[in-house]
Parts: C-alpha cells; structure tokens; sequence
C-alpha cells in the first residue's frame, strides 16, 4: 500500500505527468475543432481491477487468490505480463483498433473504503477530507452551458456529478415519457406561464421552464432509432443505445452519463464478473462501432471508471473486499496514443480529481471549477 | 419581499413551517385566537418531556459478529438494516404528528449537523436519542454525549485511534463540522487534539462508551497554546469555551430555521446570546422564533422543504397511511434524503440542492401520487449496494398502479373527508392558496386552479398543494 506521505511524495516529483496525463494531452491535441463530447460510464459497486486487467504472472497475485486468479490461458493477452479478463472479448477487439487505453491505478489520495463516500468523492471530484455540494460536471454544466440537457444522464435518477448549484443536467431513461411527464395541462401551464416575484419560487418556476423546454428539444431532435446489431437486451445494452442515438441525432449534449451497476463481488466472484465483464464489453463494442459508422466516433471520449478496486487477497467466499484505486478505460477515435498498462496495481498513482480535470481540460477545452 | 412585519396569521404560520412541520387550516383558525408568544409556548411546553425512539434490536460483539460465518454475519447485518429502516419508520410517524413536534424537528436540525451512518441498529437508535435528548437542552452536553456515541466514533474511525498510532478523523470533523468550523483551527491543533481523543472506543452490544487506557496516549500535548495532559473531554471544553463554537452552531441554525441568506448582524446577536447562556439551545431558540426579525416578510417562503419536511408535512395534513411502511422510506429515497443515510458527515446540502428537473416533477406530483392514486413507476437504479435498493421516477400517465422497486402496489388511505370538513364553508381559491402556501401563488397557478364550484373542494386543495409555491416553507 502506498502511505499518503509516499503517495505525496510520489506526485511531487512526477507532477506535471500525473496532473495532465499524457494520454489526455494525446486527446487535446489530435481532436479536430468543433463539437466535442464526453461520455461516462460509471461502474458502480467498486470493480475489481485486478481480475479486469490481468497480471496472470505476477507472484503476490497468485499467491493471494487462491480460487479467482486467472492464468494466461484464460487471460485475453495484452502483453507478456498482462491480459484482460476473459469476458472483455470486446474490449479486446477495440484493443486491436486502436480504440482504448488503459490507465492503472486511478484513485485519490487517503482512500475510503464506502461506497457512498468513495463515489461522493469521485463524483465531487474532492480529496477524501472535503466535503463539496457540487459534482465536477455539474459545475462544468453551470460554469460553461446555456442549457440543462448539456449534460444528461440516461437513468432514472440525478447523480452528484451532474449537479451543479444553480444549474443541474436532466436525467431521462425514455424520452417519451419524460416528455410527456411535463406535458400533464396543468404541469405544462405553470411551467409554460409560470411567474413569481419571490426569488426561490422564481427559481423552481425557471427549472419547471427548462425542464419543459429541454423535453422539447430533445424529443424534437430525437430521430427513430433503427435497430443495430450487438447491444444487449440488458439495461446497460438499452442505455448506450439512447445515448447512441441522441449522438446520431445531433442533441447538442456536451455530457452523457450512464451507470452500471453490480460490481460489489464479495463473494461467488468468478463467474459473476466475467458476466458483467462480458456486458460491458460487448456493449461498448456495439456502442463504439455504432458511432463510427455515424462518424461521430472522432469527437467522443468514453471514459469507464469505479469508485474504487478491490484488495488484492480473496476473501473467505470466493470473492474480494472493497480496496483503493482501479483501472480506468477510454475509448474513442481520437485517442492518438492508445496505451496498454504496463503493471498492474491496485493503489493509487493517478489522482481521480486531477483526471477528471484534465478530461475537461483536453477534452471539453474548459478550466475545470 | 423585505423587512416588512407580518401579520398575526402569517407569523403563525413562518412559526409552524420551521418550528414543525406546517400546519392545517383548521390548527391554524384554532391558533389564530391566541396571542403570539402563548402560541410559541405552547410548542416549547409539547416537548419539554422526551421519549426514546426504540425498536427491538438483536445485538452482538464485536467479537461474537467476526466469529459469525459470512452467511450469518451477512444475516445478522441485514437484520441489522431492518432495525434501521423501522427507527426510521417511527420516527417519520412522530415528525407527521403534533406530539413534541419542536423536539423532533429540532432533532432533525442535529441529525444534518452530527450526520452519521452506522451498519448497528442499536448504535443508529442510541445516538438518535442522543440527539433527541438534548435537542432543546445544552449544546455541550449534547456534543460531549455525540462524541461518546458508538455509532459517531465508529463512523469517524475513533477505534481506531491509538496511542502511537493515531487516526485524525475524528479530531478533524469535531473542529470542522461540529464546533468552531473551517479555517479556523490549524493542522497541528488537530494533530494534537487526536492524541487526546485516542483510546475512545465503545461496546457495540449495549451501546456504551468505552474509555481504553491501553490505547490512549497520556502524554502532554499543546493545543491551541494550552499545554497539558489533555484527554478528550478537555478538547471539548476548549473548543466550548471558544466563542467561535456559539457563531457557527448559530449561523448554521439561522441558515436552517430562518433563511439561507444569513444576516451576520443577527447572527452576531445570536452567537453572543448563546454563548453567554452556556450554550442554552432551548433559549436561543425561543429568542429566535419571537423576534421581531423572524417575523419578516422576506422570511416567508425562503426555505425549500427537505423531502422529509414535504412527506412529514402532507402526512400532518391526510394522516396518510401506509399499507406497507417500508415504502415511506422508498419515498424518502425517490426524493433524495432518507432518515440515517446522510450523504456523508457534512449532513445534506439543503435548499437548492434538492432541486433539480428529475426531483421537482417528482415532488410537484407527490400529493396526488399520494392522496389521489396518481401513478409512479419503480426502478431499482441499484447505486446502492449497501441497501436500499429502490428508486423511483414519475411516469405522465395515471393509468398505471404505483409500484415500488419490489414491484409491490403502493397503496396510502388518507382522510381526505377530514381535511375538506376542517375547511371553512365556501372556501375561495385565494383562500385555499393563503391557507396552504407559505407565499402568495403565482398568477399561473390561481388561473390553474379550477373554479370554485367547479370540481370537488379536494381537487383544488390538490392543485394547490401541486404547485412549486407548495414546495417552500
């Protein structure tokens, strides 16, 4: 484990590098001008990195899981030291393109092991001893849009990291009931006449006004989706395929952002994360080709995170515990540099915070607040 | 909106709105007779007694629960989280109902302050009763019994804070969050100050603190220019006696019960009330709701109501009834804020940060979903994986039965007839809006609402409570 002290120790000498990883600078640069776009996918329930990105051969590794270590034949290889989990068939595929890096070792400094509190973290983009009220694309979204659906969430409720203090994103997961939710008459009169002259009730009256207007762009923008080939019939499969979509159909969107839930392996773990694993590959192939056959691929970023990894001995049940840092994926066309890890580890070395500032920074050509 | 003085009904009102939660037209013609200061009296002498929240809890040691195998300590835990989510239940209950009304919503006040999540049941209902306990008494007894809670010391790491090896966060919070807030402390203050809380642990199975002499460091310590053997109960003191401590608990009350634009002026006068009282909340808190800067109209409407405050307060109005209890706290998690599960230990964000597109049409449709069969749609959104697992969102159409993240119908009874036979005869709309909306309703919202004579009373007293003006208190 790396101390805070050696941690800070660590950045201090290398910080240039870990602030702005290169890998993102990559990004900045070779992007053409125009419309840019972010997409996040949150893996929730802290993914173990360790069996996600293989290091089949390291010794610590197979010494401390007995029953979940996956050995080169499984591992889809990478390099001679390193292989993806057997269910990342898809991620192996874009490997092959050009398409993904993969960065070890993203968490934050003084590591907390709850979920609530590690993800607060991550979506607030704080250090693990503040505690802010606002999410690092909520404060983009208020900081540097006109509008809410600049950043939108497909599913069912608002995360921190959408939220900004005077303006928040909008999260749908079906749009024509979303639309219609603002449409009731008698909803749809106050937000369309809607006036106050005390300043709170002005301020709920002017989000009930964006709301219904926002409803109305992306419904009037929104063209048919037609069926394309290689989603899953899951929820993750459904999610990607609306956000696909709203990028087809041109939304001025600047942010998506999409949860996939289930990676809380504390026990049975094998088979259960090479499922999720598999999902998630699968979709983010159909995903990325889909926006390449758009041409949109060049002007998007996906970026793939969890809260935190897990610990490097198995538990008693055949699974792991909550740990510190993980791998974190991107994909997208303009990734000049795409990059294979070339160790494995599960403590930290890049900071969430200063990740998501430089993906800001390089990718949305904004100054992170 | 400014300085000017309310009336009589509407002090009453700005009273009941943050002293409780709200108060119907026929509490408040009841109420309308009496003067003023007899009125606050009466809510301070409903909660001069207190009574223990408690459910039946099964409890365990630490060592009898690591002894257990993973499938029973995965049992015991799940238990554990039942235990939670029937205090939370109960409590719901009495924040819904006129018994010692102050008491509980002060007690909601000190649970955002001394915010903490516990996996105990019995951690989680004893700390609560701490609260409670002292919620109209002494702020120093209140945070010397917080920071001897199981439930705190274990959420902010305390056991494992030992002599030669301390862990800080316990020290770091009581500064920051508790006392005498940020910026005003400096590192080695609670560098030293861990020290003295080190060897303060306690015993999960009955709840109790316990003072570990192995574990703490007696040695001498230096902080904030006093010299000496410090122990915790000393650095309490110290930040006690720093009248930084009464500015910030004041402010923060004023921002809570008051506005979130804080007068400092008034504050001031506040800080140094309290302060001088030692620390008297029941007094501050007396002072405050008769003042005459309460009784401002810039004050009126200027508090977004948590989610609690918005079921607790349409429960108070319908006396709504659960066929399933559980699925009050499914609410309180579709609209952002459930009892014992606060975002972290800074406590809730409050005001705007309850607002957003997804949770105000949720929220605007929350009185006919409860109080006319209106329809919501389920999904688990699953983003919590240490437990509750429902969320919600509204679906436009009302043909669809309510359905929580179980896929079980919500079904409420409420007394509707009641409430329509406590209102005055012939009630006008205007009159509707003045007696159930903290501020004037907007002239869209009058021109919404259907004709008097049109429709059944019920239906208007729901378009009104449907309206984002219904959302302030």
């Amino acid at each position: 484990m790396t101390t805070r002290r050696r941690f800070l120790q660590q950045s201090a000498l290398v910080s240039t590098v870990w602030l702005l990883p290169s890998f993102l600078k990559a990004v900045g640069t070779t992007l053409p001008g125009g419309q840019r776009r972010l997409v996040v996918l949150q893996l929730s329930g802290g993914n173990d990195g360790l069996n996600t990105v293989v290091p089949f051969r390291h010794d610590v590794y197979t010494a401390s899981r007995r029953s979940l270590a996956l050995s080169k034949d499984r591992a889809l290889l990478l390099s001679d030291d390193i292989g993806l989990n057997p269910g990342l068939v898809g991620l192996r595929a874009l490997f092959d393109e050009s398409l993904v890096s993969i960065v070890q070792g993203v968490g934050y400094p003084d590591p907390d092991r709850s979920h609530f509190r590690s993800l607060d973290i991550w979506h607030t983009a704080s250090t693990s001893s503040e505690y802010l009220e606002t999410g690092w694309l909520g404060r983009y979204l208020e900081d540097h849009c006109t509008a809410p659906h600049h950043v939108l969430e497909v599913g069912p409720a608002l995360t921190l990291a959408n939220k900004g203090e005077r303006m928040k994103a909008i999260a749908l997961s079906d749009v024509g009931r979303f639309y219609r939710s603002t449409r009731e008459p008698f909803f749809a009169q106050l937000a369309e006449h809607g006036e106050h002259q005390h300043k709170t009730a002005a301020y709920l009256y002017n989000t009930m006004a964006e709301t219904y207007q926002s409803a109305a762009y992306v419904k009037e923008k929104l063209k048919p989706s037609e069926p394309i080939a290689g989603y899953a019939k899951d929820e993750l499969g459904k999610q990607l395929r609306t956000v696909a979509n709203f990028i087809k159909s041109g939304l001025d969107t600047r942010a998506y952002y999409v949860s996939f839930s289930g990676f809380d392996t504390h026990s049975n773990q094998l088979q259960r994360h090479e499922r999720l694993l598999r999902t998630l590959g699968d979709n983010l192939l159909a995903f990325i080709k889909d926006l390449k056959a758009a041409g949109e691929l060049d002007s998007t970023l996906v970026m793939v995170f969890s809260e935190f990894g897990r610990r490097v001995k198995q538990n008693a049940s055949n699974g792991t515990d909550h740990g510190a840092a993980g791998p974190l994926f991107l994909l997208g066309g303009g990734l000049k540099n795409a990059s294979m890890p070339k160790s494995a580890t599960c403590s930290p070395t890049s900071c969430a915070c200063s990740t998501c500032a430089a993906v800001m920074r390089s990718l949305l050509m904004v100054m992170p607040s | 909106m400014g300085t000017t003085a309310l009336d009589h009904r509407q002090r009453i009102k700005l009273l009941y709105g943050r002293a409780a939660m709200g108060i119907s037209p026929s509490q408040l013609a009841a109420l309308e007779q009496q003067p003023f200061s007899g009125i606050v009296e009466d809510l301070f002498a409903g909660s001069a007694e207190w009574k223990p929240l408690e459910t039946a809890q099964r409890v365990a040691t630490l060592k009898q629960y690591r002894a257990m195998s993973e499938k029973d300590q995965r049992a015991f835990r799940r238990e554990q989280r039942n235990n939670t989510a029937e205090l939370n239940v109960e409590w719901m209950q009495r924040l819904s109902g006129n018994a010692g009304i102050l008491r509980e919503k002060m007690t909601l006040f000190w649970h955002g302050h001394f915010a903490c999540r516990s996996k105990w049941g019995l951690s989680t209902q004893q700390l609560n009763n701490v609260l409670r306990q002292h919620a109209l008494g002494n702020f120093g007894a209140l945070l010397r019994g917080v920071s001897r809670s199981p439930a705190m010391l274990e959420f902010l790491d305390n056991h494992q804070n030992r002599r030669g090896a301390p862990n800080e966060n316990f020290a770091r919070e009581v500064m920051e969050l508790f006392t005498i807030g940020r910026g005003n402390y400096t590192e080695p203050d609670i560098r030293e100050s861990a020290r003295a809380f080190t060897g303060w642990s306690f015993r999960l199975e009955t709840g109790e603190f316990v003072f570990n002499e192995e574990q703490h460091d007696f040695g001498e310590k230096t902080f904030r220019g006093h010299t000496g053997r410090w122990d915790g109960d000393d650095i309490l003191g110290f930040l006690l006696d720093d009248e930084r401590t009464a500015a910030f608990i004041s402010r923060k009350i004023y921002r809570w019960f008051v506005q979130p634009e804080v007068d400092e002026a008034f504050v001031g006068i506040m800080a140094k009330r309290f302060f001088g009282s030692g620390y008297d909340i029941e007094d501050l808190m007396r002072f405050l709701f008769t003042s005459e800067h309460f009784a401002q109209e810039r004050n009126l409407g200027a508090r977004i109501k948590n989610p609690v405050e918005l079921l607790a307060g349409l429960d108070h109005l319908f006396n709504i009834v659960y066929e399933l209890p559980d699925q009050r706290i499914a609410l309180q998690r579709a609209l952002g804020q459930v009892l014992f599960f606060p975002p972290n230990v800074a406590g809730w964000a409050e005001g705007k940060a309850w607002i957003d597109s997804n949770s105000l049409q949720l929220r605007l449709r929350m009185p006919s979903v409860l109080l006319n069969n209106g329809a919501l749609e389920w999904e688990p959104d699953g983003s919590d994986p240490e437990g509750l697992d429902a969320a919600m969102m509204m679906d436009a159409q009302g043909d669809q039965p309510q359905r929580d993240g179980k896929g079980r119908v919500l079904r409420t009874a409420s007394d509707k007839e009641q409430f329509v036979f406590g209102l005055p005869k012939e009630m006008s709309n205007d009159g509707l809006c003045e007696a159930l909306l903290a501020i004037p309703p907007s002239q869209a919202l009058r021109s919404s609402i259907s004709p008097a004579g049109q429709g059944s009373v019920f239906d208007r007293v729901l378009q009104v409570l449907s309206s984002p003006e219904y959302q302030l208190c």
